[in-house]
């Protein structure tokens, strides 16, 4: 209250330091929780029996009995269906991070765009974040060797006649598959990779041609982001389904990433604030901003989600409905709709509505442990129901252990990427603006 | 338009012209600088002033709590305008849609949610600034077209380079004399007392 002084950054604890190890060590401890449990599980759901050769003749045989048991008529538009294996739960575990990932160079290319002072001092912590993207990339090599990718994206061996996918076969080419994930991955990595680089570098030369290169090239960088996020949306989760198709996927999988990545953010901080890092650096002003941007990325994907669903029920057009029919017409998807509905929007809405939560520690933690679990349970929605045309319910521990694992594995990314440096932009020219920042 | 007069060198007295029986309505002090005007306000909250307000030209960061100001309840009345937008916004194509005039329209229900969301989302956002800005203008006794404070030349600057406390005679701890010298001892350089 009253008068508030410019804090002195040279008094403030700012860099890991310890923690680090700490950091690697929970990390390691998840990583081996992960996989000791994946590999338990996997071996009791007989994740690891079978092998490629039998799969695409059982993907085929169940996608056909799918069809059949729907009441006729749109045999053509249901039958495309994958059976269950451990790279779906895989491939859920990915796309949860890799959405953080997404927020997290969004975050510090819209941040230099717009010239943003609020966010300068979480600003390292974003760059840090995005760095996991080498990760990211890693993890997702073994999703697009080919024995993984036929059993997951089936558009690899189309039934012969299926005139839907005959049309889009230019595009959905294997090898032009692979060469689009390479360039996503070039294209975020070498993003993550250029900001980081400069802002660290920064913080040793002091040179504020650096800020200004970093806005210069951050509109072109948001280009770039916009354009891979859409393509990456398509390729990763809607080409799961290669009948459907919608123009808005890569908007919703960009709302999903900015609010997890702002509800990760809140947490890192949370946690280094407990380990009495920056603790007067980021003041209850930011965290209240961070909150904001949770609550507005909470409106947003509702939203997006909204748009995608009312158009597609409104034109009730079969091949455009059929994704939602397999998501809406079993109790199980039903349910898990409902979820989503409640639990990504309703409960965050109301709960994070108020600044007396935004600004609590622990309220707001709640809440960004909370949102977080609903990006995996979206990513869960937007994969799962291929299985089997939607009929089974294919949870299994193996849902639990693998996003585990990878938590795990980024969270020894992130602390590698924070170390050996500071945790703030030393020298960033707005760097007092942000420290004295208030909410009007 | 109005005369001022000295007394007892301690404030200037300006007077309503033409005023019959003047009584004064506020006291007016100005400071120099935004941490005077900041170190003033806690000691005017202090001494349990309750109809008093401050004037900057800019925002001033922690003059809220400065000033003692209790949190606003507009919030609440957004969120009372946002609910009645969508719950209003529900009912009323429920009525009209479901109920008043069924129109079958290819094949849809008289009355669905997804149909309706956009209507009740946009009342939603309607009433909700509706609440925040008449909420605003209502908390804050606005529009209001003339305020005593205006009979003052010094006041002017409060939009350029000066800070003033203004105390209302409403308060029960007005008394010119008495306020002034207690805002001459907290750092004002400058005080009037407006009568009407």
């Amino acid at each position: 209250m009253g008068h508030k002084h410019t804090i002195d950054l040279s008094t403030e604890n700012r860099s890991l330091g310890g923690l680090s190890g700490q950091l690697i060590g929970f990390g390691a401890v998840l990583a081996v929780i992960g996989l000791v449990g994946t590999l338990l599980m996997g071996n009791l759901e007989g994740a690891f029996d079978h092998h490629a050769d039998d799969h695409s003749a059982a993907g085929h045989a169940a996608a056909g009995h799918a069809g059949d048991d729907h009441a006729g008529g749109h045999h053509e538009v249901h039958g495309y269906n994958s059976t269950w294996t451990i790279w779906h739960p895989y491939l859920v575990a990915a796309t949860w991070l890799l959405a953080i990932c997404l927020g997290a160079i969004f975050f510090v290319l819209i941040h230099h765009a717009t010239m943003a002072a609020w966010s300068t001092v979480v600003r390292r912590i974003a760059e840090a974040v995005s760095r996991n993207f080498i990760l990211l990339a890693l993890l997702f090599v073994p999703l697009v060797l080919p024995s993984q990718m036929d059993q997951l994206y089936k558009w690899i061996h189309p039934d012969p006649g299926d005139s839907i996918i005959a049309v889009k076969a230019a595009y959905l080419d294997y090898d032009f598959f692979l060469i689009r994930m390479a360039v996503y991955f070039l294209i975020w990595i070498g993003l993550s990779w250029w900001y980081h680089k400069n802002s660290v570098q920064q913080d040793h030369d002091g040179d504020l041609k650096r800020t200004s290169r970093m806005a210069h090239f951050s509109p072109m960088g948001l280009i770039l982001f916009a354009l891979s996020i859409t393509f990456a949306a398509y390729d990763m989760l809607m080409s799961l389904d290669a009948h459907w198709f919608s123009t808005i996927f890569g908007i919703y999988l960009f709302g999903g990433s900015v609010l997890s990545f702002h509800a990760f953010l809140a947490l890192v901080v949370i946690w280094l604030q407990a380990n009495g890092r920056l603790t007067r650096a980021v003041s209850d002003e930011h965290m209240q901003d961070i909150g904001k941007m949770m609550f507005a990325f909470t409106v947003f994907w509702a939203y997006i989600a909204f748009s995608q669903y009312m158009l597609y029920w409104y034109a009730n057009i079969p091949e455009e409905t059929a994704w939602f029919l397999r998501r809406q017409e079993n109790f199980i998807w039903g349910s898990w709709g409902w979820l989503l509905i409640i639990g990504r929007f309703f409960v965050p809405f109301l709960f994070i509505m108020s600044k007396h939560i935004k600004r609590n520690r622990a309220t707001l933690a709640l809440a960004a442990v909370w949102m977080l679990i609903m990006q995996w349970a979206d990513m869960y929605y937007l994969v799962m129901p291929q299985i089997n045309g939607g009929e089974e319910f294919p949870f299994t521990l193996l849902d639990v252990t693998i996003p585990v694992g990878f938590l795990g594995l980024f969270l020894i990314g992130l602390a590698l990427s924070l170390r050996g440096h500071s945790l703030i932009a030393e020298k960033d020219p707005r760097m007092p603006e942000s420290l004295a920042f208030e909410n009007a | 338009m109005s005369d001022s007069n000295h007394t007892e060198s301690e404030f200037e007295t300006i007077t309503a012209e033409g005023s019959e029986n003047p009584q004064p309505v506020l006291i007016l002090a100005e400071f120099e600088t935004a941490d005077e005007l900041m170190s003033a306000a806690e000691k005017v909250r202090d001494e349990g002033f309750k109809r008093w307000d401050c004037h900057t030209p800019y925002p001033v960061h922690g003059l809220d709590g400065a000033m003692g100001i209790r949190p606003t309840i507009l919030p609440w009345l957004v969120l009372g305008g946002g609910m009645t937008g969508f719950v209003g916004g529900l009912v009323m194509q429920g009525w009209m849609n479901g109920v008043d005039y069924k129109f079958l329209i290819s094949g849809k229900p008289f009355f669905s949610i997804p149909a309706s969301i956009p209507v009740a989302f946009e009342l939603t956002i309607l009433l909700s600034a509706f609440g925040a800005f008449g909420g605003m203008l209502a908390l804050n006794g606005l529009p209001k077209m003339f305020n005593p404070l205006f009979r003052s030349d010094r006041f002017r600057r409060a939009t350029a380079d000066r800070f003033f406390i203004s105390i209302e005679a409403r308060d029960r701890r007005f008394d010119a004399p008495a306020n002034a010298r207690f805002l001459r001892d907290i750092g004002a350089n400058a005080i009037e007392v407006i009568e009407e």
